[in-house]
């Protein structure tokens, strides 16, 4: 089940000038890697890597400064395929390098606005793991099948309205305006306490695109959470109550991932109005325990997360995925399924094509492959 | 004879999505549920610890019992042949810091 790695990983932190500021011995999160190779294995050659079959991974070394890593590659194969992927090295350790230099500004050894660029070194080691319980039980992975659902993406596109940032690279996910439309009214009701739920639905296979998507085809509202203005926790028994409601549909629904607001309304009420348009907590993200919650749920790289702010200057509703290993903001299809307009769903999503034209307006601007400004 | 049986039979420990399934058997007598949680969540490459570094509280539900089996009971007391127990964390969202 593990990804084989016969290397040690470590962060190289410098000045922008060159000077080296520290290094740190990396424990690399490898299961989106996992994931994300296993979701290409997939998409290119119809083969759901399981658990029993082998997979490595390996760097691949910037050509002209090894030991410093450009790339990282999985290697997988399962059932007469082999098939590699990579993973930009800079994208798939820049939470890691931010978490360090956090980590340093909090002692003191790096000062607020300080810019530094980081870089990943790879050295061979032997790998030798503890045995844990191994000699006191015996543990076998017991692979889960997938098999996607035959779907006619290009006919739902047709009918749907392209929304948030599209990448080619990503899987489409076809979000009905209904259950968006639910979700922003939660988001409301809720005021100033954050709320969430669970994205449930199919993945789904399009023959003619060679190519799977996921249909979310409803949502569980979380209860038996702890809500408060800037955190709301998922407790056990808020996983057994959605997995209860899963069971009680009968429809082969998966966990396709996640949503729940932001009250950036009531986190930003004491500044000025003008300021909380502009502010950054007024537009969807997610936040690093947001990320961890992720990771923890849904690591599988086809899942989702919605984040639905409501602010000053109304809702805004902002899906994420995984993209190279790295969570990333995504563009979504809105399914029309209200027929009174505009709808809440509707008013809070950005349109593609409006996503294309703030990218033209926008100045252009340098930002560092590798680096990291220290703030808290 | 339900120590024995899940000694040899075991049981299933699957993760909230039911996508990380893994097959347990050959418990010793003394395992317990912590240790068992603690195994199961390397194996299954779960995080153990939250954004901040704290503890994540993972819970081990058995619903044949509609219960969370507490750390300190002994696996093949609580068990059964052919049960399975659901790893479901307390897990928080929010928080403002990107």
């Amino acid at each position: 089940m593990t990804v084989h790695c016969a290397h040690r990983f470590v962060l190289d932190v410098r000045a922008l000038g060159g000077d080296v500021l520290f290094t740190e011995a990396l424990e690399p999160d490898w299961e989106p890697a996992r994931q994300g190779a296993r979701l290409n294995g997939l998409r290119t050659r119809g083969v759901w890597h399981d658990g029993d079959a082998e997979s490595l991974l390996a760097p691949v070394w910037q050509a002209s400064a090894p030991p410093f890593v450009h790339m990282l590659r999985v290697r997988m194969r399962a059932a007469g395929h082999e098939w590699c992927t990579d993973f930009k090295a800079s994208e798939y350790f820049a939470d890691a390098a931010s978490a360090v230099v956090a980590a340093r500004l909090a002692s003191g050894q790096l000062a607020p606005g300080d810019r530094v660029r980081f870089a990943v070194a790879a050295y061979p080691v032997d790998q030798a793991r503890p045995d844990g319980l191994r000699s006191r039980l015996s543990v076998v992975d017991r692979p889960q099948p997938l098999a996607p659902k035959k779907r006619d993406f290009s006919a739902l596109a047709g009918r749907a309205i392209a929304c948030g940032d599209t990448d080619p690279s990503d899987v489409e996910v076809v979000l009905p305006e209904s259950v968006v439309e639910d979700i922003c009214h939660r988001t409301k009701t809720a005021g100033a306490r954050e709320t969430g739920g669970i994205l449930i639905g199919h993945l789904c296979c399009d023959e003619d695109r060679g190519d799977v998507g996921l249909e979310v085809t409803a949502h569980i509202p979380a209860r038996h959470t702890v809500s408060e203005r800037e955190k709301l926790t998922f407790t056990s028994d808020t996983w057994t109550d959605v997995r209860n409601a899963v069971a009680l549909r009968k429809a082969g629904e998966l966990l396709l991932g996640w949503w729940h607001s932001h009250p950036a309304f009531s986190w930003c009420a004491r500044c000025p109005v003008d300021r909380q348009r502009v502010c950054r907590l007024a537009t969807g993200f997610l936040s690093a325990d947001d990320k961890a919650l992720h990771r923890s749920i849904f690591p599988s790289a086809f899942t989702q997360a919605l984040v639905v702010t409501h602010s000053v200057g109304g809702l805004d509703t902002r899906l994420f995925g995984w993209r190279n290993g790295v969570l990333k903001s995504r563009g979504f299809r809105l399914c029309r399924d209200i027929h009174s307009e505009p709808s809440l769903a509707l008013s809070s999503v950005q349109q593609a094509a409006s996503v294309v034209e703030a990218a033209c307006t926008n100045q252009p601007r340098e930002v560092g492959d590798a680096q990291v400004t220290a703030s808290r | 004879m339900s120590a024995v049986a899940i000694a040899e039979r075991g049981f299933e420990v699957s993760d909230v999505t039911g996508q990380k399934v893994l097959a347990v058997s050959n418990v010793a007598d003394d395992v317990t549920v912590s240790e068992l949680i603690r195994e199961m969540l390397a194996k299954m490459r779960l995080p153990v610890n939250d954004a901040a570094g704290r503890p994540l509280s993972y819970h081990a539900r058995l619903d044949r019992e509609g219960r969370h089996l507490q750390g300190t009971e002994r696996v093949r007391e609580s068990l059964q042949p052919g049960d399975r127990i659901v790893l479901q964390p307390n897990v928080d969202a929010g928080g403002l810091v990107a």
